[in-house]
C-alpha cells in the first residue's frame, strides 16, 4: 500500500503530501521567477537564431554531455549522475503520482514497467556510486580546483540519501522491487539485520516519505544553490554562442552613448544567464595563467562575483522599476555600485591574458572573455581608468600605429637589405606578408621576419609587404578594451588592403591572424588569412621546401593560445617541426587545447605583473622540464616571453628559444653555410 | 640706436660666487668680443654681486656691470627688469643667458620688454660673414639648424650648461655699477618660502646622466658601485626590468616600456642587453654607452659607444677616470 | 573663472624629422601631436575646473593642422578652442609668436593662463615669459605644483637643493613642468565631443595686428642652413683590452658630459 493511503485521524496522508508539494513548488516558483526577472534586467542579445544548430547542440552537449565528458573520470561520473537524474526523474514523478492519489493512479509506461524499473534501479546505483566517488575525491584527495563549501557537502549528502531511501522504499515495500536487483539486495541487507516485517515496513514507509520529502526539499533548494545549474545549464547551452570564439563583439562608436559594462545590469541577459549555469566545477582554474600564478583573477570567481552582484543589487533595481516606473528606476541604476571594483578587483580585471582556457574548457559554455573585455571597455572608454603603462601604448598606437614609441615611417627598416617587394611600390599582390608590429620593430622578432623572407624566397613564393603603410592590426587595443583605437586601425588597414586588392595574407603572428581573419569581416574586410606555419607546412608537402640541415637536438613545441585554442591550429606547426632532420620533437603535458599561456596576450605584454609568480617563467619551466634544449614557438609574444624567461632563469647558455620560421630557415640546403654562422647569433 | 659693440654674459651668481655656467658664458663672451672687435662684459645682479667681478675677470670679462639692489635677491622679475633696462641703456650687440629655469624666465621677459630676437639652446655661436651664426641641435638632435639675427636690436642667445667650455683668460674686470629703481608693479611675484630638501640626487626624469644596470650585474651588490659612478657624474641610477624583477633594485628605477622613459644627455648601460622593452625607454638619450660581455647583445646595434668587456672590471676604473678628469 | 591654456602642435618625438628645401620642417612624413608639456597644462586646468567649475579655453597659434591638437585638448575636457592662423605667420620667430599670442589673449580675456614650460620641438621655454611680460601679468614659471585660492595662485618651483614657493595675484600666467600631474587619457565621450566641437579661427586682422606692420618688425631671427644628423645607428664597438675606462671617459668628455 502506498503510505499516503494511510489515514491520520480523519485526514488521509496524501493531504500532507499535497501541502508539501505546494510548499516546495511555491518556493521553487517564487525563486525561479525572481531569477528570471533578474535576467530580464540585462540588455538584449539575439540568441534566437540558428534554431537547427541550437537543437543539435542541445542534443550533443546536454543529452550526450560532450564537453562534460572531456574530463574523463569526473566526466563519466557526471554522465551517470545526469542520465540517472533523467531516468529517476520519471520514476520519481511516478512515485509522486502514486503518492498524491493515495495509490489510485500510476504513470503509464513508467509505473509498473519491468524494464524501466530495472533501468531506474541500475541508474540509482550508478548515481550512488558516482556520489561516493565524488565525495571521496572531494574530501580525501582535495583537488585544487574544488572548494569544499557547505553547499557542496549538502548536495552530495542529499543526493546520496535520496538514492538510499529509494532503494529501501522500493526494495522492501514495493512490488516493483522484484525487478530491481540493487533495491532487492539493499532490502536483503536490511532483512539480515534481523528486523521483523513490521519494523521493515515502518522503515520502508519512512524511506518513502524521506525520499519524496527529500526530493521536494531538493527542488526548493535548487534555485538557491549552485544546483541551479540543473535548470540553467540546458538553457544556457541551448543559447550558446555560435560565433567564432576569437571574435569579440563590435561597438557602434558613433551612435551609442555607453560603451562596455559598468553596472551588472549592463551585461546582456545571456551573459547573466552564464552566471546561473556555473556549477563551480573549477575546470577553468586549472589552466588559467592568472590564477595559477597567484593573481587575483580566477574565472570561477569572476562568474560567481557577477552572479552575487546580480542577486544582491538586482532586487533593488527590480523594486524601483516596479514601484515608480522608469523615472526612479534610472535613479536606482545610477546608484548601483559598479562591477569593478565591487564584484571584481581592478587587479583581477587587468590580469587576464585572454588565453581562452576557461571559456574553451567550460562544460556549460560560459563565455568568460566577453565579460572581461566589456568591463575593460567601460574602464577605458567611459572612465579612462586603466593601468598607467597602457596610456603610452594607446597613444603610440594612435600616433605611430605601433605600441612602442617608434616612428611609423620606420616600419619597414628591418627589410632594408633584403630586397623585399613592397605592395605600394608595385610588388606582387598574390600574397601579402603581414609582418606585424613585433616583426617590424622588435629586434628579436625582426630576426624571425628575416628568416621567413628567406624561407619564402627559397620556396619561390611571390609576395609583398605593406611596408610603412602597415598599421598595427589592433588586437592589443581591442583586448584591452580600447575599441576606439582598434576600429580606427582596423578600418584604415582594411581600406588600404582593399585598395590594393589584397586577397591572401600570411602572417607570423597568431594575434594578427585571429584579428585579420576573424574580426576584420566585422568591418567589411574579407581576406584569406593563413599562419606562417601553415604555409610552410604546405610548402614542405609540395616539395618546395626541403629542410635538410640540422643538428641533433630535442625541441619542445609550445602551442600559442591564439594559434591553438583560438584557431584550432595544432598540427601544422608540428608537421613542420617533424620535417626537420635530426630533431627530436617532445611535448609538454599541458599542450594543444590544454596549453598553458605564455602570459603575453590580452595586452599583458605591455603591463607589469605586480604579484605572484611570473607567468612566462612558469611556462618556461614547464618547457624545460621536458629536457628540451630548444623551445619552438610560432608567435612573437610567446617568443618575447620566453626570451625574458630565459634570461631570468639564467638559461642563456643552455636553452634556445626559436620561432619555427627560424628553425626552417636554418635548415634549408642552400642556406646551410650562411646559417651556420648566423646560428650563433640566433641567441 | 647703434650697438655699443659689447658682448654680454648674464652671470648668475650667489653672493659673489658665479655659477659654473656663468664662467662658461663669460669665456664665450670674451671669445666673441675678440671676433667682432668689441668688449666682453658680464652682468651680475643682487647683493654681494660686486665680489663676482674679479672672478669673472679671470674668465675674460673686461667689464662687469653690477647692481647690488636688495630687491634683486632671488626675484626673477626684478632681475629681468634690471637686465632689460641695462640693455636699453647700453645696447649691447649680443647677450648670452644660461638656459636654466631662472635664465629662461628672465630671457622671455627681456625679449618682450625690449622687443628683441632670441635664439635658444645654442651649441655654437660664431660671427661669420658679418652676421651671427648660431647652431642649435633640433628635433631631438636629428638636425642641426643654423640661424642668424635680423635687424639692429640686441641679440639674445640662451645657452645650455656645458655647451661651452670655461677657460681662464685675463680680463680687466672693470666694474660699472648701475642703479635701478624697481617700480612696484614689476615685483608681481612673491617668493613665499624657500625650502631646502635633502638632495637624493636628480630624479631619473631630470638627470642629465643615467647609469643603468641590468641582468649582467648578477646581483644587487654592484648597484652600489653604479651609484658611485652616477654620483661622480651628477647623475641618477636606472635599471632594466631584469634587475628589478630579480629584486636587486626597486621598481622606481626601472627604465623601459613598463617603467620610465628617460632622455638624459648620457645613458651608460651596464650589463643590459637592450631588448626593445628597454630600448624604447632610453633610445632618445643624447649619447648611449654600453658595457656588456655579450658581443651579440642588441644594445650594440644602437649604442654610440659599445664596450665588449667585463663591467665589474671597467666600472671601478671608469669612476677613477671620471674623478681624475673632473679635478683637472 | 576663465582659464586659457596656450598649446602648440609639435612633431611627434619619435618621428624622423627632415627640413625641406624651404628650410622648414617637412611635415609629410611626421606625425603631429599636442605638445606633451601642454598636455600637463591642459590636465591641470581640467583639475582646477573639476574643483571650481571654471571655463577652459585652449588657444594655439599654428597652421591648419593645429586644429588636431586643439581637439585633443577638448577631448581631455577643455570647453572652447581658438586657433590663430594667418599666412603672414609662417616661420614666425619667438618675438612674433609671443606678441601675437598676447594680442589674442587680450582679446579673449582671462583670469589664469596655463601653458607647458617648453615645446618639444624647439624647447626654448621663452614664449611663456614673453607673453606674460607683454600682458603685464605675473609669470610663475616651471611650476611642479599649483594651488589656487581666493584670487591668488601659488606654485612650487624646483631648484637646486630644494624648491621655492612663489605666489601672485590673478590674473597671472603659469608654466608647468611634468612633475605637476599625470594627464588623463580622453574618454569616448570626450573624443566624440572633440569631433563635433567648433573651433574659432582668428586671423591677424581679428586680433588687431597689421600684417604689414608686423613684417617690418619681424622676424628678428632667420634660419641660414641646416644639416641632417644621421639617425641613431650603432657606433663603435670596442673589445676591452684594459683601457676601456679611459676610452669611455674620453668619449664622455668629448660629448661634454664631464
Amino acid at each position: 500500500m502506498v503510505p499516503t493511503a494511510q489515514f491520520y485521524g480523519p485526514v488521509p496522508a496524501w493531504v500532507f503530501l499535497w501541502l508539501a508539494v505546494a510548499l516546495s513548488l511555491g518556493i521553487f516558483a517564487y525563486r525561479v521567477r525572481i531569477l528570471y526577472r533578474l535576467l530580464r534586467l540585462g540588455q538584449p542579445e539575439n540568441r534566437f537564431d540558428r534554431i537547427p544548430d541550437r537543437i543539435s547542440s542541445f542534443i550533443v552537449d546536454v543529452i550526450l554531455q560532450r564537453r562534460v565528458a572531456e574530463d574523463r573520470w569526473t566526466g563519466m561520473a557526471h554522465v551517470f549522475i545526469f542520465w540517472g537524474f533523467l531516468v529517476l526523474l520519471l520514476s520519481t514523478a511516478n512515485l509522486f503520482v502514486e503518492g498524491l492519489t493515495g495509490g489510485a493512479w500510476s504513470l503509464p509506461v513508467v509505473g509498473y514497467n519491468q524494464y524501466f524499473s530495472f533501468l531506474g534501479d541500475i541508474f540509482a546505483a550508478l548515481v550512488a556510486l558516482a556520489i561516493v566517488a565524488a565525495a571521496a575525491r572531494r574530501y580525501l584527495f582535495h583537488p585544487a580546483r574544488l572548494q569544499n563549501t557547505l553547499e557542496a557537502g549538502l548536495i552530495l549528502s542529499l543526493i546520496f540519501l535520496l538514492m538510499i531511501t529509494l532503494f529501501v522504499a522500493e526494495g522492501v515495500a514495493s512490488t516493483r522491487g522484484q525487478w530491481m536487483p540493487v533495491s532487492t539486495s539493499v532490502a536483503g541487507l536490511l532483512a539480515s539485520l534481523g528486523m521483523d516485517r513490521g519494523a521493515e515496513l515502518g522503515l520502508a514507509t519512512l524511506a518513502w516519505w524521506g525520499h519524496l520529502l527529500g526530493v521536494l526539499t531538493f527542488a526548493a533548494y535548487i534555485p538557491f544553490s549552485k544546483h541551479l545549474h540543473l535548470l540553467a545549464c540546458p538553457v544556457n547551452e541551448a543559447f550558446r554562442s555560435f560565433e567564432h570564439r576569437g571574435v569579440l563583439s563590435t561597438l557602434d562608436l558613433e551612435n551609442t552613448e555607453t560603451f562596455g559594462v559598468s553596472t551588472v545590469n549592463q551585461f546582456t541577459w545571456k551573459q547573466l544567464l552564464d552566471t546561473y549555469a556555473c556549477t563551480e566545477c573549477g575546470r577553468c582554474l586549472e589552466g588559467c595563467p592568472a590564477h595559477q600564478s597567484g593573481k587575483e583573477l580566477a574565472p570561477r570567481e569572476l562568474i560567481h562575483g557577477i552572479k552575487l552582484d546580480l542577486l544582491t543589487q538586482g532586487p533593488q533595481l527590480l523594486a524601483a522599476k516596479k514601484a515608480n516606473g522608469s523615472a526612479q528606476a534610472e535613479a536606482v541604476e545610477v546608484a548601483l555600485k559598479p562591477v569593478v571594483p565591487n564584484a571584481l578587483s581592478e587587479e583581477a580585471l587587468w590580469a587576464c591574458t585572454t588565453c581562452m582556457y576557461c571559456q574553451y574548457h567550460c562544460p556549460v559554455y560560459i563565455e568568460h572573455l566577453p565579460k572581461i573585455v566589456d568591463l575593460r571597455r567601460d574602464q577605458v572608454l567611459m572612465q579612462s581608468t586603466f593601468p598607467s603603462e597602457l596610456r603610452n601604448v594607446f597613444k603610440n598606437l594612435e600616433v605611430n600605429a605601433n605600441p612602442w614609441e617608434i616612428a611609423w615611417s620606420n616600419r619597414a627598416q628591418w627589410a632594408t637589405d633584403l630586397e623585399v617587394p613592397v605592395l605600394g611600390e608595385g610588388g606582387p599582390s598574390e600574397l601579402l606578408y603581414w609582418v606585424g608590429c613585433a616583426g617590424s620593430y622588435d629586434d628579436r622578432s625582426q630576426k624571425v621576419s628575416r628568416a621567413f623572407v628567406q624561407v619564402l624566397k627559397a620556396a619561390g613564393v611571390p609576395f609583398s609587404i605593406l611596408g610603412a603603410e602597415e598599421k598595427c592590426c589592433g588586437d592589443p587595443a581591442r583586448r584591452l578594451g580600447n575599441e576606439y583605437v582598434f576600429q580606427s586601425l582596423a578600418m584604415e588597414n582594411i581600406e588600404l588592403m582593399k585598395g590594393y586588392g589584397v586577397k591572401k595574407i600570411v602572417t607570423q603572428c597568431p594575434h594578427c591572424l585571429n584579428t585579420l581573419k576573424n574580426e576584420y569581416p566585422q568591418f567589411g574586410g574579407e581576406f584569406e588569412v593563413v599562419h606562417h606555419t601553415q604555409l610552410i607546412a604546405d610548402l614542405i608537402q609540395q616539395g618546395k621546401l626541403k629542410p635538410s640541415a640540422g643538428e641533433t637536438r630535442t625541441v619542445v613545441y609550445h602551442d600559442s593560445c591564439y594559434l591553438g585554442r583560438y584557431n584550432g591550429i595544432y598540427d601544422a606547426p608540428r608537421e613542420v617541426l617533424r620535417s626537420l632532420p635530426s630533431t627530436n620533437l617532445v611535448e609538454m603535458e599541458k599542450r594543444r587545447e590544454k596549453a598553458f599561456c605564455c602570459g603575453g596576450g590580452g595586452g599583458r605584454a605591455f603591463m607589469e605583473e605586480h604579484s605572484g609568480q611570473r607567468i612566462n617563467q612558469m611556462r618556461f619551466d614547464q618547457a624545460t622540464a621536458t629536457g628540451a634544449e630548444v623551445i619552438a614557438s610560432a608567435c612573437p609574444f610567446c617568443l618575447t616571453m620566453f626570451e625574458d624567461a630565459r634570461v631570468a632563469r639564467d638559461a642563456i647558455e643552455t636553452v634556445r628559444t626559436l620561432d619555427i620560421a627560424e628553425l626552417i630557415a636554418a635548415s634549408l640546403p642552400r642556406q646551410a653555410e650562411a646559417s651556420a654562422s648566423s646560428r650563433a647569433s640566433l641567441d | 640706436m647703434s650697438s655699443n659693440n659689447e658682448i654680454w654674459a648674464f652671470a648668475e651668481q650667489t653672493q659673489g660666487k658665479p655659477s659654473r655656467l656663468a664662467t662658461e658664458l663669460t669665456t664665450k663672451a670674451a671669445e666673441l668680443a675678440g671676433a667682432v672687435g668689441g668688449t666682453a662684459a658680464a652682468v651680475a645682479l643682487g647683493p654681494g654681486a660686486g665680489a663676482a667681478a674679479p672672478l669673472l675677470a679671470g674668465y675674460g670679462a673686461d667689464k662687469v656691470y653690477v647692481c647690488e639692489e636688495a630687491g634683486l635677491q632671488g626675484a626673477v622679475a626684478a632681475q629681468a627688469y634690471a637686465l632689460a633696462e641695462l640693455i636699453g641703456q647700453k645696447q649691447p650687440r649680443l647677450v648670452l643667458i644660461g638656459a636654466t629655469f631662472n635664465g629662461k624666465d628672465i630671457a622671455g621677459r627681456v625679449l618682450a620688454r625690449r622687443g628683441l630676437g632670441l635664439i635658444g639652446n645654442a651649441a655654437a655661436v660664431e660671427w661669420k660673414d658679418g652676421q651671427w651664426a648660431v647652431t642649435v641641435p633640433s628635433f631631438g638632435g636629428n638636425v642641426n639648424i643654423v640661424s642668424t639675427f635680423k635687424g639692429e636690436g640686441t641679440a639674445l642667445v640662451t645657452v645650455r650648461p656645458k655647451a661651452f667650455v670655461a677657460e681662464e683668460r685675463a680680463g680687466n674686470g672693470e666694474i660699472e655699477a648701475f642703479a635701478i629703481n624697481l617700480p612696484a608693479d614689476v615685483l608681481r611675484e612673491k617668493v613665499l618660502e624657500s625650502v631646502v630638501e635633502e638632495s637624493q640626487g636628480p630624479s631619473l626624469e631630470e638627470a642629465s646622466v643615467i647609469v643603468s644596470g641590468g641582468r649582467g650585474l648578477g646581483g644587487p651588490e654592484f648597484f652600489a658601485t653604479l651609484r658611485e659612478l652616477a654620483e661622480a657624474l651628477d647623475g641618477a641610477v636606472g635599471a632594466s626590468r631584469a634587475a628589478v624583477d630579480a629584486g636587486w633594485i626597486p621598481y622606481a628605477h626601472q627604465v623601459g616600456q613598463t617603467g620610465k622613459t628617460v632622455k638624459p644627455n648620457a645613458y651608460i648601460a651596464c650589463g643590459i642587453s637592450g631588448a626593445i622593452q628597454h630600448k624604447v625607454g632610453m633610445q632618445t638619450s643624447g649619447v648611449i654607452v654600453a658595457i656588456n660581455k655579450n658581443p651579440d647583445a642588441p644594445i650594440f646595434q644602437f649604442a654610440d659607444l659599445g664596450i665588449v668587456g667585463d663591467l665589474f672590471d671597467i666600472v671601478p676604473k671608469l669612476i677613477a677616470e671620471v674623478k681624475k678628469r673632473k679635478q683637472a | 573663472m576663465n582659464i586659457v591654456v596656450l598649446v602648440k602642435q609639435v612633431p611627434d618625438t619619435a618621428a624622423e624629422k627632415k627640413l625641406g628645401a624651404n628650410l622648414r620642417l617637412d611635415r609629410a612624413s611626421v606625425a603631429r601631436v599636442l605638445n606633451p608639456f601642454d598636455e600637463y597644462a591642459v590636465e591641470e586646468a581640467i583639475r582646477l575646473k573639476e574643483k571650481g567649475g571654471h571655463t577652459i579655453t585652449v588657444l594655439s597659434m599654428g597652421p591648419d593642422t593645429a586644429k588636431e591638437a586643439l581637439r585633443t585638448a577638448i577631448a581631455m575636457g577643455a570647453d572652447k578652442a581658438v586657433q590663430i592662423t594667418d599666412p603672414a605667420l609662417a616661420g614666425a620667430d619667438l618675438w612674433t609668436t609671443s606678441f601675437v599670442l598676447s594680442k589674442a589673449l587680450a582679446k579673449l580675456g582671462f583670469d589664469l593662463i596655463l601653458t607647458g614650460m617648453a615645446t618639444t620641438d624647439a624647447g626654448n621655454g621663452i614664449v611663456p615669459g614673453a607673453v606674460a611680460e607683454s600682458l603685464g601679468v605675473p609669470f610663475l614659471s616651471f611650476a611642479g605644483k599649483l594651488d589656487l585660492e581666493g584670487g591668488q595662485v601659488a606654485i612650487r618651483r624646483a631648484r637646486e637643493g630644494g624648491y621655492d614657493v612663489v605666489a601672485a595675484g590673478l590674473p597671472a600666467l603659469v608654466s608647468v613642468t611634468k612633475a605637476i600631474n599625470e594627464p588623463r587619457y580622453p574618454t569616448m565621450r570626450g573624443i566624440m565631443q572633440s569631433k563635433k566641437a567648433q573651433i574659432a579661427v582668428w586671423a591677424l586682422s581679428d586680433i588687431g595686428v597689421d600684417a604689414g606692420a608686423l613684417a617690418t618688425k619681424a622676424p628678428k631671427t632667420a634660419v641660414l642652413s641646416f644639416s641632417q644628423r644621421e639617425a641613431r645607428k650603432g657606433g663603435k664597438v670596442i673589445k676591452d683590452d684594459g683601457n676601456a675606462a679611459a676610452i669611455i671617459a674620453d668619449f664622455l668628455q668629448e660629448h661634454k658630459i664631464i
